[in-house]
């Protein structure tokens, strides 16, 4: 197996980030990322992250689904868990893009992993991640993490894949660094 | 005027450009959709956490201890 660095997104002050261009002579690919949100009025005074969206070639149309695992909280304040899943979404939704809520030294450590993206078959990723945040009123410190999957049910080859947090902006420290996979 | 960047693979070169008034609408759209999923997943974790904390009251006054609770 051969891992070749494609790119390297670095997002600060800007909604979305993505990558494009990407070429179709690898077998998979492999993003790492990390990202934070500078928002803090509406919703967010009830979380401490915004949801990252994820959206393959830039298409919206409700073609995509994403089911994940999730676990928050420590033994000694309690911990949640539980599985979310959608169908037929217009993207990829993941709660991995803590906010101005959050420690501002806190990043999400964000993994995906996208087999045969080139294919003829509908495509899919295996997507995970975590964050610790200090929220007070959530009973924090609280790491959150998810494991899960997403996908497209589209058969074009990825060429973009674009991330944005549904309120905000990424802030300086976040970056979404994109790996090619040879198998041979 | 909300912002993106892209990063063209081809040539490693990333860029910062204004959203079309378009792309503005559609990400409106996305974060008012998915504060509706997050809504409704705290709903449904507040009535999971309500419907236990309720469960384990009844078992304790039936007997049970925090620690037999605690390994249903």
């Amino acid at each position: 197996m051969t891992i070749t660095k494609l790119a390297t997104l670095t997002a600060s002050g800007v909604s979305s980030a993505s990558f494009s261009g990407i070429s179709g002579s690898y077998d998979d690919l492999k993003i790492l990322g990390s990202a934070h949100t500078d928002y803090s009025t509406g919703a967010a005074n009830t979380t401490p992250y915004q949801v990252m969206t994820i959206r393959f070639n830039s298409d919206s149309s409700s073609v995509y689904f994403v089911s994940y695992g999730y676990a928050t909280g420590t033994t000694a304040t309690g911990v949640t868990d539980g599985w979310t899943s959608y169908t037929y979404s217009q993207e990829i939704s993941v709660p991995l893009a803590p906010n101005a809520y959050s420690s501002q030294d806190d990043f999400s450590a964000i993994e995906m992993y996208i087999p045969a993206y080139s294919g003829s078959r509908q495509k899919k990723c295996r997507v995970q991640g975590s964050f610790m945040t200090p929220y007070a009123s959530a009973g924090g410190p609280n790491p959150l993490s998810i494991m899960g999957n997403g996908g497209w049910d589209n058969t074009s080859a990825i060429t973009s894949i674009t991330f944005a947090a549904n309120y905000g902006d990424f802030v300086a420290g976040t970056s979404f660094t994109l790996y090619g996979i040879s198998n041979s | 005027m909300p912002m993106k960047t892209i990063v063209d693979c081809s040539t490693g070169i990333q860029t910062n450009v204004e959203m079309t008034a378009e792309e503005i609408a559609d990400r409106e759209a996305a974060a008012e959709r998915v504060q509706a999923q997050q809504a409704e997943e705290e709903a449904a974790a507040e009535k999971r956490a309500a419907d236990k904390a309720s469960g384990d009251a009844k078992l304790k006054e039936l007997g049970l201890t925090d620690d037999e609770i605690a390994a249903r």
